[in-house]
C-alpha cells in the first residue's frame, strides 16, 4: 500500500478541497443517477483519493461516467462536495496520462497561462516575420492575408501533434482500465456461478459506436438532476462543435471539390449559414455555463482548470464570429482578430490533450469500457 | 390523624357525578361534612383550603390526580391525602352507576388513609456538610475545587504521591472548551494549581481509605496516609477513581508483547509526552503509525462495551505523528465513534493529507525484516490493504477501577444462581472464604455497610446509576460517582460531570442536615420506624434494601441508618411480620385503604354478581403517570378497577393482598417498572422483588383455595399509556371469566 501525500495535496490544489471531509457514508454512490449497482461510484473514488492511491484512480473508468452532475454534492451531509473532487482527480489523471507530464503540469499551474499563450504568440510572430504576408487593401478577405494552404499546414501538424499525445494518453488509459488493478470492476458472473474476468477489447468497436451514439444525444448526461444546465450548456457547445465541423468540411469541399477560390462567402450562402449556427450554440452554451457557474455555487464553482478550458472555447467563438462581423462591416480589423483567433485555436487543439478537452477522448473510451463490462447506471 | 377535612371539587368535568351521594360517604361512614368547591386550585378555592389546614391535621382533596397541581395543595407539614376524580374517574370512564361507585370508593380510601396516616417526625442529627472527594485525577480535582467554590470544605484523597491522575502523563489533551476543534495544552497542571491553593481543600497523597463507616451526614472517614491513621467526619461522597486500562497482554493477537513495536495508546502518550515518538525496537523515529481502533472494546472476549473515547484519542495522537516527525498516520477503525460536539473534533483532524481513515478489520500483523505489516481486511478501499508500519498503536478502552473489586454481596453469590437479573455477569463465588480472597483484591471506600464495602456496579462494574436520568446517583445515598469511574468518558465530560456530582453531594448533605431524603422522594422526612419487639431476625429486610441502609446485628436484628434511606417501602414490603412502617405509609394505612373499598354482597346487594372489584397496585414513578396519560388521551378502562398508588411495588406487603381477597376482592394487579438487565424501577429492584414474593402469594392463594391467576404482577414503563389500559382490561376480562371471589360477603 504506497499512500502518496503529494498526490492528496495535487487533487486538493486542483480543485477538490473538500476531498477531506469525506467520512464515507455512501450517500453520494445512493444518489449518483451514472453509478452502476456494483461497485458503485464516488464513494470509493473519495477515499482512494483521501489515501493518495494515484494507481488505482489513473486505472479507474468510473471517474470517467461521472458528468458532474453534483447530485451527490447536493447530498453530501459533510459537504465533501464528490462532484467537484472527482472533477479534480479527472484533472489529475489528465495530467498524469498526458506526454510530457511535466508540459501538463506547467499547463494546470495559473501560472502556466504565460506559457499557455506564449507559444501560440511567439509562433505567430514568427510566422509574420518570415512569410510577412501584407494587409490587403479593398474588400476584406481573409484568404489574401494568409493563404488557405499555410493555415492547413500548420493544422495539420498542431492537429498531429495532439493526436499522437491523445493517442499515447488513450493508450495509458485502456491499458489501464484493464489492467489488474480495476479488475475489481470486471468480474461477471459465469454461466456456472463462477467468476469470469470480461475483458473490454472483443466487443469494442461495437460499444464504442453506442457509445457515440449515446455521447450525441446526451443521454447520460440527461440524466443529472442538480446540475441540469449542464446537460442543455454542454448539448449546446457540443454540437456548436459539431456543426462548425462540418461546415469545415463543407469549406473544404467548397475550395478543393467545387474549385471555389475564395472563402468570403455570402451570409446566405448554406456552409455560412451551418457554420453561424454552430457558432452560436458554441457561443451561447459557453455563456451559458459561465453565467451558472457565476451564479450558483451548488451547482459547481469550477476550477482554474474548468474556466481555462470554457473560456477559451467562449473566446474562440467570439473572435470567430468577431472576424465575419468585422469582414460584414468591411473593417480591417478583421485581419488582426483573425490572428487572436488563430492563436486562441492553436491552444483548444494543441492543449487539448492536457486541457478539459481530453475528457472527450477519455470519457469516450470509459463509455466504452463501461458498456463492454456491463457497468450501467443502476435503475 | 383526627382532624381530618374532606374537600370535594367540582370542576373540570367532576360535578358529572353525583356528588351528593359522594358527599353522603364522608358523612355517613366517616362522619365529617365535607366541603364542595367548583374550583379549588383556584385562588379562592386554595385560600379556603389553607384557613382550613389550620385546624386540621390532615386534609382529602377529591379532585384531580395527585400528580398535578401537588404544589398548590400543599400546606406546611399538613398531610394531605388525593382522592383522584379526575383522571381516575371522570376522564376515564362513561359517567354510570360503576363510574359513581368508582368515585365513592376513591374517597373511601382517601379518608381512610388520611385517617390512619401519622404525623412524621424528622430524623434530625449533628451533621458534618464537609465533602470527601475519592481520586485526585481530573475529576476529582473539578470537584472538589467546585465543592470548595460553593463554600463547602472538600476532603481530597488520593492515593498516588501525586495529584493529576492518568491526563498528568498526558502530552496534550482534547479540547475541553468550545468549539472542541483543537488539540490543547494539558489544563490538569493549572486544575492542580488551583485546587493547592484552596483553602477549603485539604488535600491527602498516598492515602487510601481504611474504612468509611456511618450514614450521609456522618461518614466516619478513616484514612491510611503513608501508614498514618487520619480520622474526620464527611457528610457526602463523590467517587471519582477513574478508570484503569484494559490490559494489553490479552491482546496478543495483535501483536502485544509479540512485537516490541506494538504498544499501547497510553505508551504512545508517554513516548510523546517524553518528546519524540520512536520504534520501541531500534530507537529509530516513527513515520508511518498505524492506529487500530477497538483494540480490545466491542468484542465479547475483552471488553464488550465502546470506551466512547479512543476513537477521539487515536485521532489526537495521529496529530502528533504529524507533528512530530511528519509522517503519515494510519487509523483503522470499527467505526469512528465521535459522539456528539466530537463530530466536530473528527471533522477537523480528518483535514490533514497525512491522516489516513478507513473503516476495516485486523487480518494479520506480521512482521518482516524488523518492519511490521498490517493487513486490514473488510476495508472501505474495496480490498485488503497491507500498510507496512514502523509503529502500532493499539486504541486500548477504558476499565471502571471498581470492575473487579469486591462490591456488594450480591454481585458475589454463593452459589451459580443470579440473585438479582440486573446483574448479568456472574461470579459463581461458593465459600465465603472465596470472597476473602476476592476482598483482599483491593478497595475504594470499604464502606462498612451490611451489604458490601463498594458500590454496587452493572454488568461491566460501572456503578449503578440511572445513566440519562440521573447520571451521578448511586445506590448509596449520599455518595455520588463521578468521571471515568461511571462510563468511559473524555476529559470535558469529566469535568461536566465532577461538577454534576458535586452539586449532587452538596445537595445531599444539605437535605439530610434537615433530616430529608434525596432522590426520588427528595424532601421526605417520614421513614421507617422498626418495631423490633417481634423481629424474627429473617434478614428479608437487611438483605433486600436496594440502598444497603439497613446494617445488622450478629443476631441478624436490623440496625436501621435512616439518613441512608431513600424511602421506598421494601423493607416494609418484604417484612412478614408486618414490623416497619412509616407514619405516612403504613401496613395498618394501606391494609384500611384495602378493607376501605365496598365490596358488593351478593347477599345483599342488588346486581352485586355483576359488580366485580378488582384493585391495581400501581407504581407511583412510572404505572401511575401513564394512566394519567391514558386519561388525558382519552382512553377507558373498567370501571370496577380501584387503582392504589404506592411507592414502588416492592412496598407491597403480600398481607395487602391477602386482606383483598379474602374480603371478596375479584382480583389483584400489581402494576410496576420493567425490571432486568434494563430496569426502570426509581428503587432498583422494586417490580423484581414483587415478582419474586408472588411465589408466597401463590400459596395463599392455594390456601385460600383462589386460583393463582387472580395475583398478576405486569410491567409497564412510563411512556405505555395507550398500553396499560388494555392490561387491565385484559386482566378484568381474564378474571371475569374464572368467576367471583367466592369469599364476598365474609
Amino acid at each position: 500500500m504506497e499512500v502518496d501525500t503529494q498526490f492528496v495535496k495535487d487533487v486538493v490544489g486542483l480543485g477538490g478541497k473538500t476531498l477531506k471531509k469525506c467520512y464515507q457514508c455512501a450517500t453520494c454512490s445512493v444518489v449518483c443517477p451514472q453509478s452502476p449497482k456494483e461497485e458503485p461510484f464516488p464513494r470509493k473514488e473519495m477515499i482512494w483519493a483521501q489515501w493518495g492511491l494515484k494507481d488505482k484512480l489513473i486505472k479507474d473508468g468510473d471517474i470517467w461516467l461521472c458528468h458532474q452532475c453534483n447530485d451527490c454534492s447536493e447530498y453530501c451531509p459533510r459537504g465533501a462536495k464528490p462532484g467537484e473532487v472527482l472533477g479534480a482527480i479527472r484533472a489529475k489523471v489528465i495530467q498524469e496520462l498526458a506526454f510530457p507530464n511535466f508540459f501538463a503540469k506547467i499547463l494546470m499551474k495559473p501560472a502556466g497561462i504565460v506559457v499557455y499563450f506564449a507559444i501560440p504568440i511567439i509562433l505567430t510572430l514568427l510566422y509574420l516575420s518570415i512569410a510577412s504576408p501584407k494587409i490587403p487593401e479593398g474588400e476584406i478577405v481573409i484568404g489574401n492575408f494568409i493563404p488557405h494552404l499555410h493555415i492547413e499546414l500548420a493544422g495539420f501538424i498542431v492537429g498531429g501533434w495532439a493526436l499522437l499525445v491523445a493517442a499515447i494518453g488513450a493508450y495509458r488509459f485502456w491499458s489501464g482500465i484493464n489492467s489488474e488493478v480495476s479488475k475489481v470492476y470486471e468480474y461477471r458472473l459465469g454461466e456456472n456461478a463462477e467468476l469470469e474476468v470480461v475483458r473490454a477489447s472483443p466487443r469494442f468497436i461495437e460499444c464504442l459506436f453506442w457509445s457515440v451514439i449515446d455521447i450525441l444525444k446526451h443521454s447520460r448526461f440527461a440524466e443529472c438532476g442538480t446540475a441540469r444546465y449542464r446537460y442543455f450548456a454542454h448539448f449546446m457547445i457540443f454540437w456548436g462543435f459539431i456543426i462548425l465541423g462540418i461546415a469545415t468540411i463543407g469549406d473544404i469541399i467548397y475550395l478543393y471539390g467545387l474549385g471555389v477560390e475564395e472563402l468570403a462567402l455570402p451570409p446566405t450562402d448554406p456552409v455560412k449559414i451551418l457554420g453561424n449556427i454552430g457558432a452560436i450554440l458554441l457561443i451561447a452554451g459557453s455563456l451559458w455555463a459561465i453565467v451558472a457557474r457565476f451564479g450558483n455555487e451548488r451547482v459547481g464553482y469550477g476550477t482554474y482548470f474548468d474556466w481555462l478550458f470554457l473560456g477559451t472555447i467562449f473566446a474562440v467563438g467570439l473572435t470567430g464570429v468577431g472576424i465575419e462581423a468585422l469582414r460584414y462591416a468591411g473593417s480591417v480589423a478583421a485581419y488582426y482578430m483573425y490572428l487572436v483567433h488563430l492563436v486562441l485555436v492553436f491552444t483548444l487543439i494543441a492543449y487539448a490533450p492536457y486541457s478539459k478537452f481530453a475528457h472527450l477522448l477519455y470519457r469516450t473510451l470509459a463509455y466504452t469500457w463501461a458498456k463492454s463490462v456491463g457497468r450501467e447506471p443502476q435503475q | 390523624m383526627e382532624k381530618v377535612g374532606v374537600y370535594i371539587c367540582t370542576g373540570c368535568d367532576i360535578d358529572k357525578l353525583d356528588i351528593e351521594r359522594l358527599k353522603n360517604v364522608a358523612k355517613e361512614e366517616f362522619g365529617i361534612e365535607p366541603k364542595v368547591h367548583p374550583h379549588l386550585c383556584s385562588q379562592e378555592g386554595v385560600e379556603m383550603l389553607k384557613n382550613d389546614a389550620a385546624e386540621l391535621d390532615a386534609l382529602v382533596i377529591a379532585a384531580c390526580s395527585p400528580r398535578v397541581k401537588t404544589a398548590l395543595f400543599t400546606f406546611d407539614d399538613k398531610y394531605v391525602e388525593r382522592a383522584n376524580l379526575r383522571e381516575g374517574v371522570v376522564w376515564s370512564h362513561d359517567i354510570d352507576e360503576h363510574a359513581q361507585e368508582l368515585a365513592e370508593d376513591y374517597l373511601r380510601i382517601a379518608i381512610t388513609k388520611a385517617q390512619k396516616a401519622e404525623k412524621p417526625e424528622p430524623y434530625i442529627e449533628e451533621v458534618s456538610k464537609d465533602i470527601l472527594v475519592v481520586g485526585g485525577g481530573v475529576t476529582g480535582l473539578t470537584a472538589a475545587l467546585e465543592i470548595a467554590k460553593a463554600g463547602y470544605k472538600a476532603y481530597l484523597v488520593e492515593k498516588e504521591p501525586e495529584l493529576g491522575g492518568w491526563v498528568a502523563k498526558y502530552y496534550k489533551t482534547l479540547p475541553i472548551e468550545p468549539p472542541y476543534t483543537r488539540i490543547e495544552e494539558n489544563p490538569v497542571f493549572k486544575l492542580i494549581e488551583e485546587v493547592k491553593a484552596n483553602e477549603n481543600i485539604e488535600i491527602y497523597t498516598s492515602a487510601q481509605i481504611d474504612s468509611i463507616s456511618g450514614q450521609p451526614g456522618m461518614f466516619d472517614v478513616v484514612l491510611n496516609q503513608n501508614g498514618e491513621k487520619v480520622q474526620f467526619r464527611a457528610g457526602g461522597i463523590v467517587v471519582a477513581t477513574g478508570w484503569k486500562p484494559y490490559d494489553a497482554t490479552a491482546l496478543e493477537e495483535l501483536g502485544y508483547g509479540k512485537f516490541a513495536d506494538v504498544v499501547t495508546n497510553l505508551e504512545f502518550e508517554e513516548m510523546a509526552k517524553n518528546g519524540k515518538i520512536i520504534r520501541k525496537s531500534d530507537g529509530s523515529e516513527a513515520k508511518n503509525v498505524v492506529f487500530i481502533q477497538c483494540a480490545g472494546q466491542r468484542d465479547e472476549n475483552h471488553l464488550p462495551y465502546c470506551s466512547s473515547v479512543c476513537c477521539l484519542v487515536s485521532l489526537k495522537q495521529a496529530k502528533y505523528v504529524r507533528e512530530f516527525t511528519n509522517g503519515n498516520a494510519f487509523i483503522i477503525y470499527k467505526d469512528m465513534r465521535t459522539p456528539g460536539l466530537w463530530e466536530d473534533f473528527y471533522k477537523e483532524m480528518q483535514q490533514d493529507d497525512g491522516i489516513y481513515l478507513t473503516k476495516g478489520d485486523i487480518k494479520e500483523i506480521k512482521e518482516e525484516g524488523g518492519k511490521l505489516t498490517v493487513i486490514v481486511t473488510n476495508t472501505l478501499l474495496g480490498e485488503d490493504i497491507a500498510i507496512k508500519a514502523d509503529l502500532v498503536v493499539l486504541a486500548t478502552g477504558m476499565v471502571s477501577t471498581l470492575k473487579g473489586l469486591y462490591t456488594v454481596k450480591e454481585e458475589f453469590p454463593d452459589e451459580k444462581t443470579v440473585p438479582y437479573k440486573h446483574i448479568a455477569e456472574l461470579h459463581p463465588i461458593k465459600s465465603e472464604e472465596d470472597i476473602e480472597i476476592i476482598k483482599q483484591a483491593g478497595h475504594i471506600l470499604n464502606l462498612q455497610y451490611r451489604q458490601g464495602p463498594e458500590l454496587p456496579t452493572l454488568k461491566y462494574g460501572f456503578p449503578d446509576s440511572n445513566y440519562i436520568c440521573f447520571p451521578y446517583e448511586s445506590r448509596r445515598l449520599g455518595i455520588y460517582a463521578a468521571g471515568a469511574v461511571r462510563a468511559p468518558m473524555e476529559i470535558a465530560s469529566c469535568i461536566e460531570d465532577a461538577k454534576g456530582a458535586a452539586l449532587k453531594a452538596i445537595q445531599a448533605v444539605e437535605l439530610v442536615a434537615e433530616g430529608k431524603t434525596t432522590f426520588p422522594r427528595t424532601g421526605d422526612i417520614d421513614f421507617p420506624n422498626f418495631f423490633l419487639q417481634r423481629c424474627t431476625q429473617c434478614k428479608r429486610c437487611t438483605e433486600e434494601c436496594p440502598f444497603g441502609a439497613l446494617d445488622e446485628d450478629e443476631k441478624g436484628t436490623p440496625m436501621p441508618n435512616p439518613l441512608r434511606c431513600r424511602r421506598c417501602g421494601i423493607c416494609f414490603g418484604a417484612c412478614p411480620e408486618r414490623i416497619i412502617s412509616f407514619k405516612t405509609y403504613s401496613i395498618d394505612q394501606m391494609a384500611s385503604a384495602v378493607k376501605s373499598i365496598y365490596v358488593p354482597d351478593p347477599n345483599w346487594d342488588e346486581g352485586a354478581e355483576e359488580k366485580f372489584r378488582f384493585i391495581v397496585f400501581a407504581c407511583e414513578n412510572d404505572a401511575l403517570p401513564a394512566l394519567d396519560m391514558a386519561a388525558l388521551n382519552g382512553k377507558k378502562w373498567s370501571p370496577l378497577v380501584r387503582i392504589i398508588p404506592v411507592r414502588c411495588l416492592g412496598s407491597v406487603n403480600t398481607v395487602f393482598i391477602a386482606d383483598a381477597l379474602s374480603k371478596g376482592i375479584d382480583g389483584v394487579l400489581l402494576l410496576g417498572c420493567k425490571y432486568g438487565e434494563d430496569y426502570q424501577c426509581h428503587f432498583i429492584r422494586g417490580s423484581e422483588l414483587a415478582n419474586r414474593r408472588m411465589e408466597n402469594v401463590a400459596e395463599t392463594l392455594e390456601r385460600l383455595m383462589l386460583e393463582k391467576e387472580r395475583v398478576q404482577v405486569v410491567e409497564v414503563s412510563i411512556n405505555e399509556w395507550d398500553k396499560v389500559t388494555e392490561i387491565i382490561d385484559n386482566f378484568v376480562n381474564q378474571i371475569m371469566e374464572i368467576g367471583a371471589n367466592p369469599y364476598k360477603g365474609f
